[in-house]
């Protein structure tokens, strides 16, 4: 892998990607802290987290990315941010990335090789791996043998790195439910003003609570 | 979960940042509708007058409780009263600068009702109220201080007249009443005065002494013939007692001078007869036969009670007899007395029951006569006060109204100033839509907060703040803010030149 090019402060800044000197500390100080109580959840370090919202445009994609480099501000720790919207995929996006492989390429067997699929993001210990180019059906993906098998070998290549899922909106999709079943763990976003109460009870009954390691709500 | 105020106020000043446009547009829209209004609206001009009713003049404390001026009770609705009525319909008119010479009496009423409408006649200060205040409203000021100068002084001038008229009143209506209850009095008295000459039986105090005397000597001659019954008794059980005495004697001395005859005969017999001769064997059986008789104690047999009262007489006898016979007189006597005041006490208690009678009905014949006296004494004192009364009324001594306050030309309008009606229109400008907003907030059933999460839900981890360049940020609510308040001052900077100017 080629030296990586980190990104500045500004360029952080103008995608939206919390760093520790960044001036609006509140930001910055929520995903520490969402960082600390999921630490304290999960039994392990190299855990798979799914983030999803309920509704689109509920900020799953900000948080999985802000919360992925929160937990880079451990020098000790690495994170790993798998783009698994791919009706809606934003991460390649959101980090200007250019990217030729992504993991619907690596699910259809396009390219056999995972390291071909990771990217660096310009934030370091933070990797990315996006949606891809494959256009399928995408359910077919989730369910099949290799998505299992990516997951478990992405899982067990660092024990110091965790496993960020951005994923759609459950309400939205089919591939959250599935993408549920094999993550370790859930958190939900519930975007400010953007559902009912009742709306939350539906989507908290359509998958497996005790996975749900919390909620927050995006304001 | 508490939400703490800081987080209410937070989340308030989001979603007003997030509506501010629509916040800037109602603000405009009911800024610029109130200040239309308000400088718009037709102004009204009030002039009015203050009248004092004095009724303190230096007679009030001479003719205390005797003479009544005539009251101030509710001098506001007098004067309305007065000064509403038809008579002064043109004067009013002229007053106001109409010429009533060509107008239809249709046209006059439609007028002054609407002048009258506009006229406030109301008491100032609590009851009794001593100042009344006239008060008119024109969009004209000269209009409104012409016709409340006008109506001053038309209440001034027939308040005297009013009072006059009103106290002459009160004197000819008692002065009826005083004459209607003279001719009740002396009917009155009559009636008592007859029924007293037709209805004489004494009093009840006497008819009540009498009775008691009568049933006293009533007991007492029932207490001395009770005592006559027991002597009679006495007598009698003793008198019962000498006869057997006198009885048995009789009957002894009647057998001894049988015997003795018939012995005088036996002998007789025995002289010139043989025993077995058969008289004297009849004369000795009948011997035998008393002695049987006086024997076996049938001696009475022998004697008649002739012979008892001929022959039997004892001293003691004939003194019991006595003593009876003269009891027996006694007696009668006494019974006769006690018939003759039981008489008399049925005569007296007849008579009470008419004195019983006749005092309840001299009672109401002398109850209405004094209660006629009484309201005709009254009547009369009335009489002399109402007839002070209208002379003080007469020489203007009474209540005297005086201008307390003169009507001037109104230099200002009524109501709120255009300052006052401005700032109402700038806060209601803002609290419509704040109002808005609060209530968008509370009715909204969208999360929102912390508080919106369910206890039965994951656990609430944490709330992300928005993700903004402060420095953007600040330069946009900054732009925002200036031209809102630029707006604002264009806005109500205009209503107040446009006053000034004297365009409205």
């Amino acid at each position: 892998m080629e030296q990586e090019k980190l990104l500045s402060k500004e360029e952080l800044q103008s995608y939206g990607l919390i760093h520790p000197a960044m001036e609006d500390l509140d930001v910055v100080n929520a995903f520490r802290n969402l960082r600390t109580s999921l630490l304290n959840k999960m039994e392990q370090y190299n855990s798979t987290l799914m983030v999803t919202a309920i509704t689109p445009d509920g900020g799953a994609s900000f948080v999985a990315t802000n919360l992925a480099a929160a937990f880079t501000f451990d020098h000790q720790k690495t994170a790993m941010l798998i783009d698994c919207n791919f009706q809606d995929p934003a991460l390649a996006e959101k980090f200007n990335l250019d990217f030729k492989y992504g993991l619907k390429d690596f699910i259809s067997g396009k390219v056999n090789d995972i390291s071909q699929i990771v990217y660096s993001t310009g934030i370091q210990r933070l990797r990315l791996i996006p949606s891809g180019n494959q256009e399928s059906d995408v359910v077919e993906f989730f369910t099949g043998e290799r998505m299992f098998s990516f997951l478990s070998e992405v899982r067990s290549r660092y024990s110091n790195r965790i496993i960020i899922i951005d994923a759609p909106p459950i309400l939205d999709s089919a591939d959250t439910k599935i993408l549920a079943e094999l993550a370790d763990y859930i958190l939900l976003v519930v975007p400010y003003k953007g559902v009912t109460t009742n709306l939350i009870n539906r989507t908290l009954n359509s998958i497996d609570k005790t996975k749900i390691v919390g909620m927050i709500l995006n304001k | 979960m508490n939400v703490s105020a800081v987080e209410i106020a937070q989340a308030y000043i989001r979603e007003l940042s997030a509506l501010r446009k629509w916040f800037a547009l109602c603000f405009i829209v009911i800024a610029t509708i109130t200040i239309g209004l308000a400088t718009t609206w037709p102004k009204s001009y009030t002039s009015f007058s203050t009248i004092y009713a004095d009724n303190s003049n230096i007679l009030q404390p001479l003719m205390e409780g005797n003479a009544v001026a005539t009251g101030i009770g509710d001098q506001a609705r007098m004067a309305q009263e007065i000064l509403f009525n038809r008579i002064y319909t043109d004067d009013v008119l002229k007053a106001s600068g109409w010429d009533v010479n060509g107008m239809t009496p249709s046209q006059k009423d439609s007028i002054i009702l609407d002048i009258q409408s506009n006229t406030e006649v109301t008491n100032v200060g609590r009851a009794p109220a001593s100042l009344i205040r006239i008060a008119h409203h024109d969009p004209d000021p000269v209009k409104a201080f012409t016709i409340a100068q006008k109506y001053t002084t038309l209440f001034i001038e027939e308040s005297v007249v009013e009072k006059r008229t009103e106290s002459r009143g009160a004197f000819n209506f008692i002065q009826q009443q005083v004459d209607s209850y003279q001719t009740k009095l002396q009917d009155s008295e009559n009636r008592l005065s007859k029924f007293k000459s037709e209805n004489n039986y004494g009093t009840q105090a006497d008819a009540n002494g009498r009775i008691s005397s009568f049933r006293a000597e009533m007991e007492r001659l029932q207490l001395d013939l009770t005592q006559l019954d027991t002597e009679k008794a006495s007598v009698e059980a003793q008198l019962a007692g000498e006869q057997q005495v006198v009885r048995d004697l009789t009957e002894m001395n009647e057998f001894r001078k049988r015997i003795n005859a018939l012995q005088m005969q036996l002998d007789n017999l025995r002289s010139r007869f043989h025993d077995n001769y058969p008289d004297v064997v009849a004369v000795q059986e009948q011997i035998s036969d008393l002695m049987s008789l006086y024997e076996n104690g049938n001696a009475g047999v022998l004697i008649s009670s002739d012979d008892l009262q001929a022959d039997g007489m004892t001293p003691l006898h004939q003194e019991l007899r006595s003593r009876l016979a003269q009891i027996e007189t006694t007696k009668q006597s006494k019974e006769s007395q006690l018939n003759g005041i039981r008489a008399l006490n049925a005569a007296e208690m007849d008579r009470m029951t008419l004195i019983n009678e006749s005092d309840a009905q001299l009672a109401e014949l002398t109850r209405d006569y004094n209660v006629t006296r009484d309201f005709y004494n009254d009547l009369k004192k009335k009489l002399e006060n109402a007839r002070v009364s209208m002379n003080l009324d007469e020489e203007q001594q009474g209540v005297n109204f005086k201008v307390q306050e003169a009507a001037v030309i109104p230099t200002q309008p009524d109501g709120l100033g255009l300052v006052e009606l401005l700032l109402g229109s700038f806060i209601l400008a803002l609290a419509v839509p704040l109002g808005l907003l609060v209530l968008y907030m509370e009715l909204d059933p969208r999360v929102s907060s912390e508080s919106d999460f369910q206890a039965d839900w994951p656990p609430f981890l944490i709330a992300i703040p928005p993700m903004i360049s402060a420095h953007k940020k600040r330069i946009s609510d900054g732009l925002f803010l200036s031209l809102f308040i630029l707006i604002s001052l264009v806005l109500y900077g205009s209503a107040v030149m446009i006053n000034i100017a004297g365009i409205a």
